[in-house]
């Protein structure tokens, strides 16, 4: 009899074989060194699953995740730090505006010194990378993540999910279902959209908004691997409180907003 | 709703055999076990996996790619761009109205947010004359004469009477209704039987404002993002939302002095428009802009 107890993250079984394969596939890699400064430790890869905090009223988190999608899809021939992935973008709270990715495009090849006449071609190769489905209602999301696996499959090289806010929908639900908490309502639409993309060796991150200031109490599923907690200090200074839950450690990193996203 | 329509697969026989079973929804068909059906219908295990694979593609958002997306917006008959007629107003929106775009100015109470929605509209109209407007007002300030009068200090008669052609009042009495109408706005947006691209809605508070049960409030507010967002998007409409500020005294009772603002509708509502600016009345006629809140304008800039 086979016995098969590979346990990665209380979530999967997979046999040494697997593991194996999994880990040396070039999906796998695909954002590893996407930002050294919040994963001084190399990553995130395949199958890790990072969730960014935000409080709503005073955070546009908007130009975090833009910064992340942007690096994920512009073309690797610029820097090492841009993995010239496919992202898959699950817009539900719709403030990720195109015309601003755009914008923070530009600003990257700006900060690249790539001539303003050669632009053009960039800008349109790497927004065909990114893939948005704009899920209007609970239910188009939900039936979204069943569709994940077949999108995901005919991207050229996919990467990364992003999920822009897990609370979204929370209010619908909630008046389904009188009980349901924020921690319950995220921990649900992460499982069921994680357990649709486990096999796919991409990493799944996800916007989760916060009412409150101490992030310490949140719940959050077993398959998360960071949490990143981005707090406002001043009107364009933030920091982004990393930790890394798979190896229990954090840091802290800086950054603002003025002039483009830049970490310190 | 799950019905025969949905897909070949379900018959009526295996539609009314999931109903039983009070599987009422392609979602919760999606979520059961393949087993489970197969128990529940006469489906085979190749089958339903067929069905539930055919079921996500037609039911999931389509997925289109970020380059698509800007070709879209920048397809749309009025340029993705409409002037709001002012330009320091236009310098603090970054250019004026991007369509795809849900705007929302605030005052407080004693700011005439009406005749300021109203002369922008009239701005924007005289413009460009071809801009069609689509007012839901919900608490019947909207008139016609009002309307008249604004445009009149521009236009000459005949004028007049061909702009105010192109706006469409609906008044809207509660939550419901303005829910149902949004849904036939819609609905007729598909169809080719209206041209709206900018619609106005006038005083969101006054409908949600006597909601006591948060829940229900927020679920209301929730469905109205949705729809909006839809239309937004999929439609290029400018959606312009007056709204209310409050103020409150943040002291105890022996200090009355601190008070508070905060916009109407409550926590959840805040974080829904794309940009938020507040009108402060300097004078008679006289109005101070400031952006309070913006997705879409570069903060770079």
């Amino acid at each position: 009899m086979q016995k098969q107890k590979t346990p990665i993250k209380n979530q999967t079984i997979e046999s040494g074989v697997q593991l194996f394969a999994r880990i040396k596939s070039e999906q796998y890699q695909a954002l590893n060194g996407i930002n050294p400064k919040l994963f001084p430790e190399g990553g995130p890869f395949g199958n890790q699953v990072i969730e960014v905090v935000f409080n709503q009223e005073d955070t546009d988190y908007t130009d975090f995740l833009m910064d992340f999608i942007v690096r994920a899809i512009l073309p690797s021939r610029l820097s090492p730090e841009f993995k010239e992935s496919n992202v898959i973008l699950l817009q539900s709270d719709f403030h990720m505006d195109i015309k601003k990715i755009i914008k923070v495009i530009e600003k990257k090849l700006d900060q690249n010194n790539i001539k303003k006449n050669n632009r053009v071609p960039i800008i349109e190769e790497t927004l065909k990378r990114l893939v948005i489905l704009n899920c209007y209602n609970s239910d188009i999301l939900e039936i979204s993540f069943h569709n994940l696996e077949r999108i995901i499959n005919n991207c050229q090289n996919p990467g990364l999910v992003v999920l822009d806010n897990c609370l979204s929908q929370y209010w619908t639900k909630k008046f389904m279902n009188c009980r349901l908490s924020f921690d319950e309502h995220c921990i649900k639409t992460v499982d069921s959209l994680f357990e649709k993309i486990k096999d796919l060796n991409v990493v799944l991150m996800y916007g989760r908004t916060c009412t409150t200031t101490n992030t310490d109490n949140l719940k959050r599923g077993n398959q998360v691997s960071y949490v990143i907690n981005i707090v406002k200090n001043s009107k364009l200074s933030y920091t982004a409180c990393v930790t890394n839950l798979e190896k229990n450690c954090s840091n802290q990193v800086h950054f603002n907003v003025k002039g483009g996203v830049e970490f310190f | 709703m799950l019905s025969s329509i949905s897909h070949k697969r379900l018959t009526d026989n295996v539609v009314h055999s999931l109903k039983k079973k009070k599987i009422n929804s392609i979602l919760d068909l999606m979520n059961l076990d393949n087993g489970v059906i197969e128990r529940y219908t006469s489906l085979t295990f190749q089958e339903i996996i067929e069905l539930k694979k055919d079921l996500s593609k037609t039911y999931s958002a389509p997925p289109i790619t970020g380059y698509t997306c800007y070709q879209k917006l920048m397809s749309h008959s009025h340029s993705a761009l409409i002037s709001t007629g002012y330009p320091k107003l236009d310098d603090l929106l970054d250019g004026g109205f991007y369509t795809g775009t849900i705007y929302e100015f605030c005052a407080l109470p004693d700011c005439n947010r009406l005749k300021f929605t109203l002369t922008l509209l009239r701005n924007i109209m005289c413009n460009n004359n071809s801009i069609h407007v689509g007012i839901l007002d919900t608490n019947r300030q909207y008139s016609a004469s009002l309307m008249k009068t604004i445009l009149s200090k521009k236009k000459t008669e005949e004028e007049c009477w061909n702009l105010l052609k192109n706006i469409s009042v609906k008044h809207i009495s509660n939550k419901y209704m303005l829910i149902s109408e949004l849904f036939n706005i819609k609905k007729q947006l598909e169809n080719g039987e209206l041209c709206a691209d900018i619609i106005v809605i006038h005083t969101i508070p006054s409908l949600f404002l006597g909601t006591k049960d948060v829940t229900e409030r927020n679920h209301m507010l929730n469905h109205l993002a949705n729809i909006l967002r839809y239309i937004a998007n999929e439609h290029n409409v400018v959606f312009i939302l007056t709204n209310l500020i409050t103020t409150w005294n943040k002291g105890s009772f022996q200090d009355h002095q601190e008070t508070g603002e905060k916009v109407a509708c409550g926590k959840y509502w805040q974080t829904v428009p794309d940009v938020r600016v507040r009108i402060n009345r300097m004078a008679l006629d006289e109005h101070e802009c400031i952006l309070l809140k913006s997705n879409t304008i570069s903060i770079y800039e």
